[in-house]
């Protein structure tokens, strides 16, 4: 069995807590969208497949074995929902093509509100202001712990300094970048 | 839900550092899966509820024609006529009033009468 940092959320969910589902969703909504975008190349869609794995998982959540993290699984059940979006898209588009029917756009683009999104390329910009004007000690630990994965331990064998300097480093840094992130969403 | 927040402001943190995020993010995203999520598991029960008034329908009907069979194969019809041996008791005395009888011809004695 394989520890998994969502292992209680996903255990109070099964215990008929549903509302604590949100907190999954939440948590992997980026990472899920992002990748359902490299299948289906458009946002909107995207966010349709995203929606249609979260949904799919969590009926299925009781059928989770916990042999893999909550996250590979949620991440099974996208690529898979994004592959029948493939292949239903295919379908969708030889019908087109024997009926000849060109004439109907995607107006769900432009039926959108801007305010209704971040724009997480602008809060990017935002946030990387920030991370270059951190001292290159903290930059050097915001980039081995959360570009690379190190642990904590790692960076402390590799800079040579207690772990608990490395804790307090961190901590520091992602505060600063956290704060941008709060006040624009 | 405070903890909701802090869990997507992480995300979106981890997303931004590693470069590795879509352009923009719906704010409702979540709400809008948890809201299709409570929709589906609606639609769920109240499928089950017809489920339910159907099936209680059959088992009524399957009673009711059990009920009905039952009582006909078992009625033992009589071979021989049932006779009455007990003595006639007449209840209903069969004398009229003489009143009564003499009604339509005198009014004088109808009056009387009453």
């Amino acid at each position: 069995m394989i520890t998994d940092d969502d292992r209680a959320t996903v255990e109070s969910v099964i215990n008929g807590n549903s509302e604590d589902f949100a907190l999954l969703v939440g948590k992997y909504q980026l990472r899920i969208i992002q990748l359902c975008l490299k299948y289906t190349k458009n946002y909107h869609d995207a966010e349709e497949v995203a929606q249609e794995s979260f949904i799919r998982a969590y009926r299925s959540l009781q059928n989770f074995r916990y042999d893999s993290k909550f996250y590979s699984w949620l991440h099974r059940i996208a690529v898979n929902c994004s592959l029948n979006y493939i292949n239903s898209k295919e379908k969708t588009k030889e019908k087109e093509t024997i009926t000849e029917n060109t004439g109907l756009n995607d107006t769900r683009a432009s039926d959108d509100n801007p305010d209704d999104y971040y724009d997480l390329e602008e809060l990017s910009k935002k946030m990387h202001k920030v991370f270059e004007s951190l001292s290159s000690e903290l930059r050097d630990i915001v980039v081995m712990s959360d570009i690379e994965g190190l642990s904590y331990e790692e960076i402390s064998h590799k800079i040579d300094i207690p772990i608990g300097t490395v804790r307090s480093r961190l901590h520091r840094a992602r505060d600063l970048m956290v704060k941008v992130i709060k006040e624009n969403t | 839900m405070d903890n909701l927040k802090d869990i997507e402001v992480k995300a979106i943190y981890r997303s931004l550092i590693r470069n590795d995020y879509p352009s923009k993010l719906r704010k409702s995203f979540v709400e809008k899966v948890m809201n299709k999520i409570k929709s589906s598991e609606k639609n769920h029960y109240s499928h089950g509820n017809i489920l339910l008034r159907y099936a209680s329908v059959f088992v009524f009907a399957v009673l009711t024609l059990y009920v009905l069979n039952y009582q006909n194969n078992d009625i033992e019809y009589s071979k021989t006529n049932i006779e009455i041996t007990s003595p006639k008791i007449e209840n209903v005395v069969n004398q009229t009033d003489s009143c009564e009888n003499n009604k339509d011809s005198h009014n004088k004695e109808e009056k009387a009468c009453k």
